[in-house]
């Protein structure tokens, strides 16, 4: 109760008291200690200690010598890095390395600027297979040589459309008639610039013509194997591919022509056949190419000409070896003939001569191993 | 009264106190914030990007360094490539490219090129040129895993070619043709447990959900768990030949039609914007690539046997067809991720 009416009595008092025993010395150290703290934190942050140096056992070396491999090779991009890596450990002949780093840079942007000239020398006479060399060399000594990526991306690749400026009195037809050669390709002007048939076309305006390709005509080997319109076959099921959806649909209670689903399957089996004999083509598998060309109609696209350059192929192939043999047979190295004639029976089963002297080789190996 | 003074009082004290706290953290936060996070082991190249020499602590491996010096782990093929290995070891000593450099593995030696794989359809049990069995599928794609093939998407692609962002030396992308059923009972199984994206180019007459055909709300999943949909027209037409009996004209409205209307189908059917397409038969020619480009797709593909370099046509690229018959030395050959013929 006491306690009640003194502080009852004597509120300010009290409050003084205490913001003098208690606050006052709190305010003053923690101003101490804000400033201790700040200035040690600044100490740490502006700048930080610089922290324990790692050593590199390995690192230094290994790029020490791929620089110079890369060097070597004249791989030159690579070989900046690896000596700025290796700069970077500060070796002992830190100031030799930056003058080669130098000498490397110079070096680098030389042999760009000088494939860059060539490739553009190349593209304006039309060589545009070593043009692109050239430009790629230059990136692969410059990275960021926007000219030669320009070319690379954009002025070396086939153009799709070609700018077309009016003149006074042009009309879509005009211009049809004039670049396409047939008025009725007007929409082709149109649909590519969003312009309608009777917008009128102001002169010096650039138009986007759509370049056409030579091949565009119509396949009539590939249009046989269409169904007709007004056929069995309605127009969601005009592709020769379909015949897989056919049969499906057809299971499913649909009425797909069986005749047409078996023509397009043999058509599309066909296609298969092609495209895989070509591959395999590709792919040097000449024999099995050939296998398979054969099982094809002789009419069908050029499988007469791939099985003639084929069976070509195979001969020369044939005949190389055989005079291989020969010359093994002369110099009495009798097991790398047998293998070389053997191998000329693989590709051409029908060699009469290799046949012969393999009969006669293989005789005259098995006396030798019976004297 | 005596009450309230006791706790303004009290309440002056604890602002005082929590004043006291904040500056302490705050300094303490100054003092113990020491700048980048590889300040010291980072260098500078003067016209190349930052590099990071590191010796690898126990416990670290390549996703966890790339997550800690590139922010990402998926990114840990930086380091595997530059520094030619497959993982790392406590004390080993690498480098770390901080930035991309290296746009297309370029020297004038040779350079990347991407395979893009087709497939057509799968079987659990039959096999034919186009119909992949699953037992084939699956050796084909662990043996993507074991040996160290990263499978990207068209996205990932396409910013290599636009010689925008560098790809793992041992690229791949898969794509699958049509909207066969096989593809959602067979391969989309196999690509989800090695969590491999592919792409699935639908032509839209396909998906009918009849017994052997996938349909909408299948291709709508697929699209959601990383099989990427994208364009094949709407009635697998060849693009690049003009019917028996049909003008010029009526060829020009068909295969704008085959390309546009497949593209609002698929945004209609599963509200996606497609905008890459792949040819039927692989065939093409200018009037069709300039439709794609007029309706916005990025780019398209063959079926040329051959793998991609970055300075490749994007409406011409190449894809290598996986056949049925393929054995696993058939598949490896075409893998190819490194070229110098146009060097030559």
């Amino acid at each position: 109760m006491t306690v009640f009416s003194e502080t009852k009595v004597k509120p300010p008092d009290m409050a003084k008291r205490y913001c003098r025993l208690i606050i006052q010395p709190l305010c003053s150290v923690s101003l101490i200690l804000f400033l201790v703290l700040f200035f040690n934190g600044c100490a740490l942050r502006f700048p930080p200690p610089e922290p324990e140096k790692k050593t590199y056992r390995s690192l230094p070396d290994k790029y020490r010598n791929k620089a110079l491999e890369h060097e070597q090779k004249g791989r030159l991009r690579e070989a900046l890095i690896d000596w700025r890596i290796v700069q970077s450990f500060q070796p002992h002949d830190y100031q030799e390395i930056s003058a080669k780093i130098k000498i490397l840079q110079s070096k680098a942007r030389r042999k760009a600027e000088a494939h860059f000239q060539k490739g553009v020398a190349f593209f304006h006479n039309r060589a545009l297979q070593d043009a692109r060399r050239e430009f790629l060399l230059t990136l692969s000594y410059e990275p960021d040589h926007t000219q030669a990526l320009s070319y690379l991306q954009t002025r070396l690749q086939k153009p799709v459309f070609r700018t077309y400026v009016t003149r006074k009195g042009d009309t879509a037809g005009k211009i049809a008639r004039k670049e396409y050669h047939d008025p009725g390709k007007a929409f082709l002007v149109t649909v590519f610039n969003s312009i309608s048939p009777s917008d009128e076309l102001r002169p010096g305006m650039s138009l986007k013509l759509v370049i056409l390709d030579q091949d565009i005509v119509s396949d009539s080997k590939f249009a046989e194997m269409m169904p007709q319109k007004g056929g069995v076959v309605t127009k969601p099921l005009r592709h020769k591919k379909k015949a897989f959806a056919a049969v499906s649909r057809d299971k499913a209670g649909g009425k797909t022509s069986r005749s047409v689903q078996k023509k397009e399957s043999g058509s599309m089996a066909d296609a298969l056949k092609y495209q895989k004999a070509k591959d395999l083509l590709e792919q040097e598998e000449h024999f099995e190419s050939l296998r398979i060309l054969r099982t094809l109609d002789r009419n069908y696209r050029d499988v007469t000409k791939l099985i003639a350059s084929t069976e070509v192929f195979l001969k020369q192939e044939a005949d190389a070896h055989y005079r291989k043999g020969i010359s093994y047979f002369l110099s009495e190295k009798l097991d790398m003939a047998i293998q070389e004639w053997e191998e000329v029976l693989r590709l051409s089963p029908n060699h009469l001569q290799a046949k012969k002297d393999l009969r006669n080789a293989r005789r005259l190996r098995q006396k030798m191993k019976n004297y | 009264m005596i009450f309230y003074s006791d706790n303004a009082v009290m309440r002056q004290s604890a602002i005082y106190t929590g004043f006291i706290l904040f500056v302490f953290m705050f300094v303490q936060g100054c003092a113990l914030y020491k700048g980048d996070r590889v300040s010291w082991d980072k260098f500078h190249v003067d016209e190349f990007p930052d590099f990071a020499s590191v010796i690898v602590r126990p416990g670290d491996t390549l996703p966890s360094l790339a997550k800690r010096y590139l922010d990402d782990p998926d990114k840990s093929w930086v380091i595997a490539d530059f520094n030619d290995i497959t993982a790392v070891t406590a004390g080993q000593e690498i480098i770390i490219p901080l930035e991309p450099f290296d746009m297309a593995n370029l020297s004038p030696q040779g350079y990347q090129t991407v395979p893009v794989l087709s497939y057509h359809n799968f079987s659990e049990t039959k096999q034919n040129l186009m119909m992949v069995k699953k037992r084939d599928f699956e050796r084909q794609m662990k043996f993507l895993k074991d040996n160290g093939y990263t499978v990207i998407t068209l996205d990932d692609l396409f910013d290599f070619l636009e010689y925008r962002a560098p790809l793992p030396r041992k690229s791949v992308v898969i794509t699958i043709d049509d909207g066969w059923q096989g593809v959602y009972d067979v391969a989309y199984p196999i690509l989800k447990k090695y969590n491999f994206p592919a792409t699935l180019f639908v032509y839209t007459d396909l998906i009918n959900g009849s017994r052997k055909t996938l349909d909408w709300d299948q291709v709508a999943e697929l699209d959601k768990n990383g099989i990427d949909i994208q364009c094949h027209t709407i009635s697998h037409r060849n693009l690049k030949k003009i019917k028996k009996n049909e003008s010029f004209q009526e060829y020009v409205k068909e295969i704008e039609g085959e390309i546009s209307e497949s593209a609002r189908v698929i945004k209609k059917k599963i509200n996606k914007d497609v905008k890459y397409l792949a040819y039927p038969y692989g065939d093409t020619n200018n009037l069709v690539i300039a439709f794609l480009k007029k309706n916005g797709f990025r780019g398209a593909f063959t079926v040329k046997r051959d793998s991609n370099p970055f300075f490749m046509n994007h409406f011409t690229l190449n894809r290598r067809m996986i056949y049925g018959d393929f054995d696993l030395r058939d598949f490896k050959k075409n893998l190819k991720n490194y070229s110098n013929k146009a060097l030559h």
